[in-house]
């Protein structure tokens, strides 16, 4: 059974179709990055996915639970941090999780337990008796995590986590998502940072225009869609032996680019090697640059354009 | 899966304890035009007034004064908390909470209630430092006290949902509760009034409010007290089946 499940889901705002008939699944302890550009679809997804948005075509099922037909028990698996940073100027931060234990059926002496255990895991234990907006920028996405992590929820949606963080905080952050992983929870992470999905996520989902375009792993999708460039270079000009009219290249002023998929990488490198060997071509250096995911999901959505 | 009680009383609770966090805003200023209004209406001008309806003119404006806080409490509480939470963005804690609609919306309906109960017993403490108070009918006091109460917390359950700024949150409380309530005979009976100001009473659902509450800590009433405890509980009734019915919606929760 996946953690969640989608079927046919399509969701429209007057005549403007947000998601138009999506079907995908989220594994069990996976970490599924949810990827598009902005307005693709992303976040109306995903809160159609924590009932924040309704819908009347398709289904979704969280660990198993139509949330439609069980939609207290849908809630009871997720723990959203959602994009935008909510604000209660009225309660402490302790209070805030508290409250939102509670709301989730922890007693208050439970709650405060675990409250001040997140806090202090999530280094936040001195800030507990101030309010979210004293909080600097980093610590608010933190206190977000937290909140979302206070009923133990099976599933974590992190909705753009690191955005607006600074390079140290983010790196922080991909730990704090990576532990919690470990721990055996699902995370589905949308992000706008490709290079963060990429480090992260186990698999990744791309979506643009309301419709998901590319489903894989994300070694796989390296491995099958980058575009590595070898870069051979030589002392003077040569006339390239035909056998090279089989590689998709470029050649100018001393140096040969040679396209290649990160698959097929080391292969094409030894041939091409061995071609130049045999025909008797001096070599003064070679480079591989590699691709990113980065690269990989701009083609993808602008191919889908 | 069993009812999440806890969930429904943390609710209510937040949303009650809400009120005393910013007393300066919630408690005091009420309080205070409360207390003026028994100075200047009770005491000053209310001293060169005969009596009304065989009462002291104080005691005849106490049960106005004690609705007026009444309704404005109820209101208040549901109708700011909503339209904070919308527009800061924090509803989403509660939407993404196992808690079912009932529990939604009666948990900010009791704590509404309880808010405005609150206020009216702070106009009677202050009464009390005045005159001497005794209830008529209890029962019928407390109907009337719940019914309104549970009315406008529906009222500002209503207007929390639909505002989208702070203008339209304080439209209903500016032009249609205060001039409805000093409208309702809060300080005059109906023939103490020119006959235009007597029919607009008259076709005013709060002076049959203030009416009920009045029989019930006075013991006198300007029109029956019992036709408008039906009249009460019919419209809050449709009110509830109505609000309800947004709240299940996702009327301007859900997108």
């Amino acid at each position: 059974m996946a953690s969640v499940e989608i079927k046919g889901l399509t969701k429209k705002y007057g005549d403007n179709i947000a998601v138009d008939d999506i079907s995908f699944e989220v594994k069990k302890g996976e970490i599924f990055g949810f990827l598009g550009p902005n307005g693709a679809g992303k976040t109306t997804a995903i809160n159609c996915i924590c009932q924040l948005s309704s819908f009347s075509i398709g289904e979704i099922k969280v660990e198993g639970f139509d949330i439609k037909k069980h939609y207290l028990d849908a809630k009871r698996m997720i723990g959203l941090s959602p994009q935008d940073i909510q604000f209660d100027p009225f309660f402490k931060i302790l209070d805030v999780l508290v409250y939102q234990a509670g709301y989730f059926g922890i007693p208050a002496k439970k709650a405060k337990k675990r409250a001040l255990k997140l806090l202090k895991d999530f280094k936040l234990i001195d800030k507990k008796d101030v309010t979210i907006k004293e909080l600097s920028g980093g610590m608010k996405r933190k206190f977000s995590i937290v909140k979302a992590l206070i009923h133990e929820p099976k599933i974590i949606i992190l909705d753009e986590p690191t955005a607006a963080l600074d390079v140290n905080s983010r790196y922080d952050l991909w730990d704090t998502i990576r532990s919690l992983n470990k721990k055996g929870i699902t995370i589905i992470l949308t992000t706008h940072y490709i290079e963060e999905a990429e480090k992260l996520s186990d698999r990744v989902g791309i979506i643009n225009k309301g419709k998901i375009i590319k489903i894989e792993e994300t070694s796989k999708l390296l491995d099958d869609l980058s575009q590595n460039v070898i870069s051979i270079y030589f002392e003077d000009h040569i006339n390239l032996p035909k056998d090279f009219k089989k590689f998709k290249y470029e050649y100018k002023e001393r140096r040969l680019d040679i396209i290649v998929s990160k698959k097929d990488q080391s292969k094409i490198l030894r041939e091409a090697l061995k071609i130049l060997e045999e025909a008797k071509v001096d070599v003064q250096n070679f480079s591989v640059k590699q691709d990113n995911l980065e690269n990989i999901f701009r083609r993808i959505v602008n191919e889908n354009h | 899966m069993r009812t999440n009680w806890i969930g429904f009383y943390t609710l209510f609770k937040r949303e009650f304890l809400r009120f005393f966090k910013v007393p300066n805003n919630t408690i005091f200023p009420q309080l205070i035009s409360v207390l003026f209004y028994f100075l200047i209406f009770g005491i000053a001008i209310g001293s060169r007034i005969q009596e009304v309806a065989g009462i002291s003119y104080f005691l005849f404006i106490m049960p106005g004064l004690f609705v007026q806080l009444l309704i404005n409490g109820s209101y208040s509480n549901p109708s700011g908390s909503l339209y904070m939470s919308r527009t800061w963005g924090s509803i989403t804690d509660v939407l993404m909470a196992p808690i079912s609609y009932t529990h939604f919306t009666f948990a900010h309906i009791f704590a509404a209630m309880l808010r405005g109960i609150f206020l009216g017993i702070g106009t009677m403490i202050i009464a009390m430092f005045f005159v001497k108070i005794a209830i008529f009918n209890v029962w019928i006091l407390l109907a009337y006290v719940l019914l309104i109460s549970f009315l406008f917390a529906l009222c500002g359950v209503l207007i929390g949902l639909w505002s989208k700024t702070w203008e339209q949150l304080n439209i209903f409380i500016n032009f249609v509760v205060t001039p409805l309530t000093f409208l309702g005979g809060v300080f005059y009976t109906l023939d103490m009034v020119p006959t235009t100001i007597k029919i607009i009473t008259q076709w005013n659902p709060i002076f049959y409010m203030i009416n009920g509450v009045r029989y019930g800590m006075l013991g006198i009433q300007d029109g029956n007290v019992y036709i408008g405890l039906i009249f009460l509980a019919i419209i809050s009734g449709a009110m509830f089946a109505f609000v309800f019915y947004l709240i299940k919606k996702g009327y301007n929760l859900r997108t």
